[in-house]
């Protein structure tokens, strides 16, 4: 299939993006970040172009359905939508600072994906559980809130380097001067869970709308529910203590992080353990 | 939210103080992530699963005492979500007050007491203040509700806000979860989930809960006329679906097709296309030869005898298997002869069997379906009697559990897509001229009302140019 080698592709072109972001802060010039970003549109159009095609070659199969349906497709979607909400806030913030820590996520997704023997790039048919129109409305808010919070771990990763600032000579020295100050990491950090946040109890709630017309049921404390409400709860967490009682900067980094893990392990690791959302593991 | 300038009067009740902290909240959010942690890795005791034979280890029944194989049922997790809601409740009903007060305000501190502060903002202008005043509040207007025009120490006041409802989302929100928690818990009171397993052609009034345990009985009967599956090339599941027919007392009701993903509703109760299998009792088109003469064949079911007059000799079938042995369909056949009974497996795809392991024929007699010579048997067609896998479940509690989820989800819009945006405008003379002053506040983007702030002397400015 063209759109799975192209697929191929642009993780090699997510991987030059990231060596210009890593360029920007060894040499301390804007240009390489010019082109850093340049670099990563390209291989976001390259990978936006092979998702449709791969939507198209689904209907040229005769087994039509979205590029949403198996690990393959939520991997590359994944990293998709990372990509997406990165240039969006680098485009917003006028900063690229968050680009050498955005960038590994979605490169480490596409070359797990293409790469893999363990994860397999056929477009598999439907089976009867995932013939439903809520499968786009699920996956989509779902992922794109698993994309949110990714940028909010890389900022809050910012943000507790930032607070090294001061302390450390040399190369880290000027990644870090780089990097734009504490409270304007803390509001977009905020801002990115927020948005996630949103999107993840969009995630659940259609989830359950179509677990109760598919399980008969909308809730069955599958691990994958269960993990996705622990993050969710983590999340909640994080913003009471924003709002309510004023945290900021590094507590709001470690409990950001924290919920981070909780999201790797409501993607990765619950196919480890037995459950009905077992649609992921091939 | 944490509001500046209001001071609780209430004495601190210690009760009341616990149930109303955000640290309760914390700590019962954590202690509930942890039980749902557990949930995922203690394995937990499947209703399906809850038989008698289950072997007790030392380690199970530990956990069976701590109610730990059945977190999501336990009293753990229902105590907590309780406090959860006494939590919630309180929490609110605490900061309520003060949300009311933000709603009605209508003016900050007044400008000659101690609390208040000089204008964020300032601009010298010519207008008399009266004129002055009623300008800005034309272009206030534009954007902006105007709740209050006073005089107090010498200057005049206007008070002006936007999104003062997004005080109460935070309580939408706690509304929410509350209904989402009360749902769940009239459904686990007033709900069931039951299941049972119809062969084609079978019906049946009666469904099982728990595993087999319980019963439940209908006055109606669900009858399966129709199971179909359909594959795909690759071998998984392209469709299956049931011919359901509801029947009351001699009447049939209701008709139906039951699909994945498109459940049935009848009688307010639903059912939900949950599995399938093979029945037993499925056919089978069994030929044989008799040396070199002409093939004959018989379609036949478990049970049923085939006669061969010419030899004297009975066939029986006395089994037939979907999978014998990872090798495909087979049946047994056992011949009774006067003296003796050959007994012996026909498989399907014995050529193809053979061809993966020669010589299986010789090395296994049983295999042979020539074992009774003259004649040669085989198997043709398989025709699988399958039985279709319903859930059947009745839930009161899933509307208010979506009511719940969408005042949950209209309440998080508000608060984190809207925000009290509020202004104070104060035109006093001062020198010669007038002075205009104008302060901002918000509970969520101070950034915004800055601007808001800015655009309005901007705008003002230019309508005196």
């Amino acid at each position: 299939m063209t759109s799975t080698l192209i697929l191929s592709a642009v993780t090699f072109v997510y991987f030059g993006a990231f060596l210009l972001y890593l360029l920007r802060v060894i040499t301390n010039r804007e240009a390489w970040g010019v082109a850093a970003t340049w670099t990563l549109l390209a291989g976001f159009a390259g990978q936006t172009i092979a998702l449709a095609l791969r939507w198209i070659d689904s209907y040229r199969l005769g087994i039509g359905h979205a590029p949403l349906s198996n690990f393959y497709e939520s991997l590359v979607f994944f990293a998709w939508a990372t990509v997406l909400l990165y240039l969006l806030t680098e485009w917003r913030t006028r900063s690229r600072s968050a680009g050498i820590l955005v960038t590994p996520p979605a490169l480490i997704c596409m070359a797990y994906a293409s790469f893999s023997p363990a994860v397999s790039s056929r477009i598999q048919p439907l089976i009867p559980a995932l013939q439903s129109n809520w499968l786009i409305s699920h996956v989509v808010s779902c992922f794109l809130g698993y994309a949110a919070f990714t940028i909010a771990f890389a900022l809050a990763i910012m943000s507790l380097l930032k607070q090294r600032e001061g302390t450390r000579e040399g190369l880290t020295k000027r990644f870090l001067h780089l990097l734009p100050d504490g409270e304007a990491i803390d509001e977009l950090l905020y801002h990115n869970v927020v948005f996630g946040f949103i999107l993840l109890t969009m995630g659940i709630v259609t989830g359950s709308v179509w677990a109760h017309h598919a399980w008969g049921s909308y809730w069955s404390w599958d691990p994958k529910e269960t993990w996705s409400l622990v993050t969710w709860l983590i999340y909640a967490v994080l913003l009471h203590a924003r709002l309510v009682r004023g945290w900021r900067g590094g507590k709001i980094a470690v409990l950001c992080i924290l919920g981070f893990a909780a999201v790797l392990f409501t993607y990765f690791g619950v196919n480890y353990l037995p459950g009905l959302h077992s649609y992921l593991k091939s | 939210m944490a509001e500046p300038g209001f001071t609780k009067a209430k004495k601190p009740n210690p009760l009341w103080a616990f149930f109303s902290s955000v640290r309760l909240t914390v700590a019962l959010l954590a202690l509930i992530i942890l039980l749902a942690v557990l949930g995922t890795v203690i394995p937990q005791r499947d209703a399906v699963m809850e038989a008698a034979w289950h072997a007790h280890s030392g380690w199970e029944a530990a956990m069976d005492a701590l109610r730990l194989s059945d977190i999501f049922h336990s009293p753990w997790l229902h105590i907590l979500l309780g406090l959860l809601s006494l939590n919630l409740v309180i929490c609110s009903l605490n900061r309520f007050p003060a949300s009311l007060r933000a709603f009605r305000t209508n003016g900050f501190v007044d400008p000659s007491s101690p609390g208040s502060r000089p204008p964020d903002i300032t601009l010298p202008t010519e207008d008399p203040p009266e004129e002055a005043l009623n300008k800005l509040e034309v272009l206030l207007k534009k954007t902006y509700r105007i709740a209050a025009r006073r005089s107090a120490a010498g200057m005049d006041l206007l008070y002006a806000d936007r999104g003062r409802y997004s005080r109460f989302g935070v309580y939408v929100v706690h509304l929410g979860v509350l209904v989402i928690i009360a749902g769940a818990l009239a459904g686990s009171l007033f709900g069931f989930k039951a299941y049972v397993n119809l062969a084609e052609g079978e019906s049946s009034s009666v469904v099982y809960l728990r595993g087999g345990q319980e019963q439940k009985k209908f006055d109606f009967s669900v009858r399966c006329d129709r199971f179909r599956v359909d594959f795909y090339e690759n071998g998984a599941p392209k469709e299956y679906r049931s011919d359901l027919t509801f029947v009351k007392g001699d009447r049939i009701v209701h008709q139906g097709v039951l699909r994945v993903n498109s459940p049935i509703a009848f009688d307010g109760f639903r059912f939900y296309q949950a599995s399938y299998g093979v029945a037993p009792g499925g056919r089978i088109d069994l030929s044989f030869r008799r040396g070199a003469g002409e093939k004959q064949s018989a379609n036949l079911g478990a049970g049923d005898v085939l006669e061969l007059s010419e030899s004297r000799a009975r066939v029986r079938i006395v089994r037939i298997v979907e999978n014998m042995m990872e090798m495909g369909p087979a049946v047994k056949l056992v011949v009774d002869l006067p003296k003796e009974q050959i007994t012996f497996w026909v498989f399907q795809e014995i050529a193809e069997i053979e061809k993966a392991n020669p010589g299986i024929v010789r090395q296994v007699p049983m295999f042979n379906p020539g074992l009774f010579p003259p004649y040669v048997f085989s198997l043709d067609r398989m025709h699988r009697k399958y039985y279709t896998g319903l859930q059947v479940a009745r839930d009161p509690g899933a509307p208010v559990v979506a009511a719940g989820a969408f005042l949950l989800f209209a309440g998080l819009m508000v608060i984190f897509f809207s925000g009290h945006r509020q202004i104070e405008v104060r035109v006093e003379t001062a020198g010669g001229g007038t002075r205009i002053g104008v302060s901002g506040r918000s509970n969520r983007s101070p950034h915004s009302v800055r601007a808001d702030m800015q655009r309005l002397l901007d705008e003002y400015t230019k309508a005196n140019s």
